[in-house]
């Protein structure tokens, strides 16, 4: 539902349609807006982007016997390999969920691999502005551009704009106007300043 | 069960009953509540509405997946049209006033201490409100009937001189970036009340209004899903066709 923020990006690598269908339903379920790239074979897995891979075990056997560490040299992410323990023995993965499982287990398994973005692992510090972003969040309330705001901070354009993401991702606030309310409403800026 | 399309044969009444946000989508169509348990099938041959169109519209409302067919795309331009028009008179008929008496019921009862952060919020949702219109207005007045112009064109084989302009100038990307800011705004607003106002002497019509923000983006959100990947296809469709003959 939320389409302002990032889609998280999952490849998936999984044959038997069921399976493939049923994991983007538990994820839905989870909350979490994904994108997919499906991918049939495993090489491709090489030139992938995405943070999060999950694998069926099939592909770690056909055409080719594939292990695990070769896949993690060329890809980055996190993997979950779909299959079971004798699987795992091999493979020594981090994240496995078997087939079999329960409702209970399956859920929780998945939202485990995809841990770092739920709510749950959010730390409520990071809601709390900088003093520096503070400083940021003010200029740009008032409406100044990120050249100003450059120039009257003595930083480069590339800070101004890292400290406003920081900003709207710590207030889930992406428009100026916005921006401008939230500041007004904690006394951060005087109305009669705002440049118009 | 959530997912299950809806079909002909299938009674409106239990269509409503299995997702309620699909109202206002039958009230586009002129259907009228009393429908007693008339099939879709029926009430459509009675109200003379293309049943197939008709479906494709409840399915892509009531399942944001759902468009997989290229099926939308092959109605013609005015019924698309229509029914988008339609909609934006909802919104500015219907929901947008609506909204703005609860606003306003709740301004009217902010306590002192709460007025100034209110009125904030009221300005807020004035400057998007007056945003929303704007950009509804506009394509009431260039993307339709470019469209409609488009349909002739290939019909009539026949491109007039301003015709041939506006092909260039890339109407869809503008209408892809004006959803997206209105989206945003809507987001923040929401955020804002509630992540940042302080709590208010009035909370219920405070939820109100929140609950009809949420709504308003479901709506726009499937709104501008029609427009994008039904009316902007057509037009891209309709723009390759013409240079082709051309």
């Amino acid at each position: 539902m939320n389409n302002t923020t990032h889609k998280t990006e999952i490849a998936l690598c999984i044959e038997p349609f069921v399976l493939k269908m049923g994991i983007q339903y538990i994820i839905r379920q989870l909350g979490i807006d994904a994108s997919y790239y499906y991918i049939n074979h495993i090489d491709d897995i090489a030139t992938l982007r995405c943070k999060y891979l999950i694998i069926h075990h099939k592909f770690l056997e056909k055409p080719k016997m594939v292990h695990l560490h070769t896949i993690q040299k060329s890809f980055k992410g996190k993997i979950l390999i779909i299959g079971n323990d004798k699987i795992n023995a091999q493979h020594q993965s981090e994240f496995l969920l078997s087939p079999n499982e329960n409702e209970k287990v399956s859920i929780e398994k998945i939202s485990r691999f995809f841990s770092e973005i739920t709510p749950a692992g959010e730390s409520g510090d990071n809601d709390l502005l900088s003093s520096r972003e503070i400083d940021i969040l003010k200029k740009v309330a008032l409406g100044y551009s990120n050249k100003e705001i450059a120039d009257h901070l003595f930083i480069s354009i590339n800070t101004v704009i890292t400290h406003r993401k920081n900003v709207t991702e710590k207030l889930g606030i992406k428009t100026i106007s916005g921006l401008t309310v939230y500041a007004l409403m904690n006394n951060l800026i005087e109305a009669d300043d705002v440049k118009s | 069960m959530k997912h299950l399309p809806i079909y002909a044969t299938m009674k409106l009444a239990d269509a409503i009953h299995l997702n309620y946000l699909l109202l206002p989508v039958i009230g586009r169509f002129g259907i009228e509540l009393g429908f007693g348990n008339k099939t879709i099938k029926d009430i459509c041959e009675e109200k003379n509405i293309n049943i197939d169109f008709f479906l494709e519209i409840l399915n892509s409302f009531h399942n944001s997946d759902y468009f997989a067919s290229d099926q939308l795309q092959s109605y013609p331009s005015t019924m698309v049209v229509d029914y988008l028009v339609r909609t934006h008179n909802y919104y500015i008929d219907v929901k947008i006033p609506e909204m703005e008496n609860m606003i306003n019921l709740f301004l009217e009862n902010s306590s002192e201490k709460n007025k100034a952060n209110n009125t904030l919020i009221t300005n807020f949702f004035d400057e998007y409100k007056n945003e929303l219109i704007h950009h509804l207005k506009q394509e009431e007045a260039t993307l339709f009937p470019y469209a409609f112009e488009l349909e002739e064109a290939v019909k009539t084989r026949q491109i007039s001189q301003s015709l041939s302009v506006k092909i260039n100038t890339k109407l869809s990307e503008k209408e892809h970036e004006d959803h997206n800011q209105l989206e945003e705004k809507l987001f923040d607003l929401k955020n804002l009340i509630i992540k940042f106002l302080p709590p208010v002497k009035r909370k219920d019509l405070l939820e109100s209004l929140l609950i009809e923000l949420f709504r308003l983006e479901d709506d726009l959100e499937d709104h501008s899903r029609i427009e994008e990947k039904v009316l902007l296809p057509k037009i891209i469709c309709l723009e390759q066709t013409l240079l082709e003959t051309l």
